[in-house]
């Protein structure tokens, strides 16, 4: 393939979704230093009516007269958790079956790849909305059931590459020397695998805070008062008429951390397909 | 003619997974099935009677086949609340769902194919980046936001569209916030697909030939940068689906995915259970059908599978 002019940018822009991701993490880690107000209590003294942004509060104040930049800062805590939390369930998920499944090939593959087309016939929120009724409320539910409807598009990526892999003359020369499938697997599939996964991680990552935010907004999200950015969203429908940024903001910061994976995510993958044609 | 009996065949395979899942879901992860399916009020007489219908005392495998057979009449149950036959329930809010999810189809093919169209043309333009990190960030909105932001600009603000409710008026806001995420996904495709497609030979040989751009790439390229989109609107639609949940409840729209909301909010177990059975099937025979259209318009297939 000849070389396109636009890929030049788009080294610049891993590294615009790089720095998006720091920021969302450090904003996270730090929101009890950074959060000016108590996110739980009441701060202003006008309950009942919310305070648009500017005087005291920066980004405005919620009907409970809640600040919403400390809400903010730390629901982008919930957020940071339920996107590492379950994006590692997700990506563990994929990858143990997409190894599997393309290194053994044979009735293993056609039994794990059927399986996964079964998964993938569910329309994920559906499916998470059903295990999130089915499982008690709370952060592991979340998690788990992100996981389980999610894994998907890993298994068929690490798959696909495991598929080429398993040819490799380190692959045959290790099988020579008598390392069970097991071995071979574990430290010599997986190791070379690891880039994809990388990608995975990171495309996944953003799909995970967006199921995570579908959910809260539905109200199977963490359980309140935590606050979470969903949650922020669906509690700000009784009043846009009168409140808008009560909206506005939360959605923002759900763009502004999905954008940075989506960025990172596929800069990496332009990245590594360059890396892959020079080799 | 055998390629089609094989994916048919590998459908039912699938479908029978699919209502294993489900069947896993609703009696064996709950610690008592029978409670599940009659709703939390139910008396002890009641439970014991559905415990004796559904053979809650058989054998896994036995249970099993028994729900296989309640679906294929189409017994999905009924709900805790209402009472009414679950497969009733969604069918009166399917034709909702079907003229939002049609019109949501429309509005992102004409879109999605035209801007790929257009940014693979003129690769590296000032268009093409534009709409490339246009179509990153559209990808990266929660699709219930975007919602409330047109509804509150386009319906409050400027009162170009009703507020919410069902009818001509009121689809459009729904549909387009459905179709932008959508457009986004098919612009990216397209491009790529397009992209492949100028670098063969045939589209050098009929500019060779002199034939006007516009036939080259309307006639030439364009039909055979769309036919691989075909293949992935199978899938799609179960992603279709999971936006229409969230879009649905923004909107107030009277559809499938409202029902499973409201299912949620009241902990109607067989409602939800039953909505999310009838999508998975409904991807499904989406996949079938769309199988079926990529071999009956893609000749290369055909021919290279017989």
């Amino acid at each position: 393939m000849t070389p396109r002019p636009g890929q030049g940018r788009g080294r610049h822009l891993t590294w615009v979704g790089a720095a998006m991701v720091g920021l969302f993490g450090l904003a996270a880690l730090s929101a009890p230093w950074l959060a000016p107000y108590d996110p739980l209590r009441a701060v202003a003294e006008s309950i009942g009516e919310p305070l648009p942004p500017g005087g005291g509060f920066l980004l405005g104040t919620d009907e409970l007269g809640r600040d919403v930049l400390s809400r903010l800062l730390y629901g982008a805590r919930i957020s940071l958790l339920v996107a590492l939390a379950a994006t590692t369930i997700t990506v563990s998920i994929g990858v143990a079956v997409g190894v599997v499944a393309g290194y053994l090939g044979g009735w293993v593959d056609t039994l794990l790849m059927r399986a996964t087309d079964v998964v993938l016939s569910f329309p994920a929120l559906l499916l998470a909305i059903a295990l999130a009724a089915l499982f008690e409320p709370g952060l592991m539910t979340i998690f788990v059931v992100i996981g389980l409807v999610s894994w998907t598009g890993v298994a068929r990526t690490v798959r696909g590459e495991v598929l080429g892999l398993r040819e490799r003359d380190y692959v045959l020369a290790a099988r020579s020397l008598g390392a069970t499938p097991g071995r071979l697997m574990i430290s010599h599939v997986l190791p070379n695998a690891l880039p994809t996964i990388l990608v995975m991680g990171a495309l996944s990552t953003s799909n995970t805070v967006l199921l995570d935010a579908g959910l809260s907004y539905l109200g199977l999200g963490v359980p309140v008062p935590t606050p979470s950015w969903g949650r922020m969203i669906s509690d700000s429908q009784t009043y846009y008429r009168i409140a808008p940024w009560l909206m506005v903001f939360p959605g923002v910061t759900i763009v502004f951390a999905v954008t940075g994976f989506n960025l990172l995510g596929y800069g990496l993958l332009a990245w590594r397909e360059r890396g892959a044609r020079h080799a | 003619m055998t390629a089609v009996l094989r994916r048919v065949a590998w459908s039912i395979v699938i479908l029978i997974g699919v209502t294993w899942l489900t069947f896993m879901l609703a009696f064996i992860i709950p610690s008592d099935p029978a409670r599940t399916a009659a709703g939390p009020k139910a008396d002890p007489q009641t439970l014991a009677t559905i415990r004796q219908e559904l053979g809650l005392d058989q054998p896994v495998l036995v249970q099993y086949w028994r729900y296989l057979g309640r679906v294929v009449r189409g017994d999905f149950g009924r709900s805790y609340l209402t009472r009414q036959r679950v497969l009733e329930a969604i069918l009166e809010r399917l034709p909702a769902t079907a003229y939002l999810a049609l019109t949501t189809f429309v509005l992102s093919a004409l879109v999605g194919v035209g801007l790929g169209a257009l940014t693979a043309i003129r690769q590296g333009s000032r268009t093409d980046v534009a709409v490339l990190l246009g179509s990153l960030v559209l990808l990266s909105l929660p699709v219930f936001w975007l919602g409330m932001v047109l509804l509150y600009c386009l319906a409050y603000r400027l009162r170009w569209f009703p507020l919410g409710g069902f009818g001509v008026a009121h689809v459009v806001l729904p549909a387009c916030t459905l179709a932008l995420g959508q457009a986004a996904y098919y612009t990216r495709l397209l491009h790529a697909n397009l992209r492949t497609v100028l670098e063969q030979e045939y589209i050098r040989a009929a500019h060779a030939k002199g034939l006007p751009p516009r036939s080259v790439y309307g006639k030439h390229a364009l039909r055979n940068a769309v036919i691989p989109l075909v293949t992935i609107l199978g899938l799609d639609f179960a992603g279709l689906m999971s936006g229409v949940v969230l879009t649905e409840t923004v909107f107030n729209w009277p559809g499938l995915g409202r029902l499973a909301v409201e299912a949620v909010f009241n902990q109607d177990i067989p409602l939800i259970l039953g909505t999310v059975l009838f999508s998975a099937m409904l991807v499904v025979m989406a996949n079938v059908v769309v199988d079926m259209l990529y071999l009956a318009i893609d000749p290369r297939i055909r021919y290279h599978r017989s």
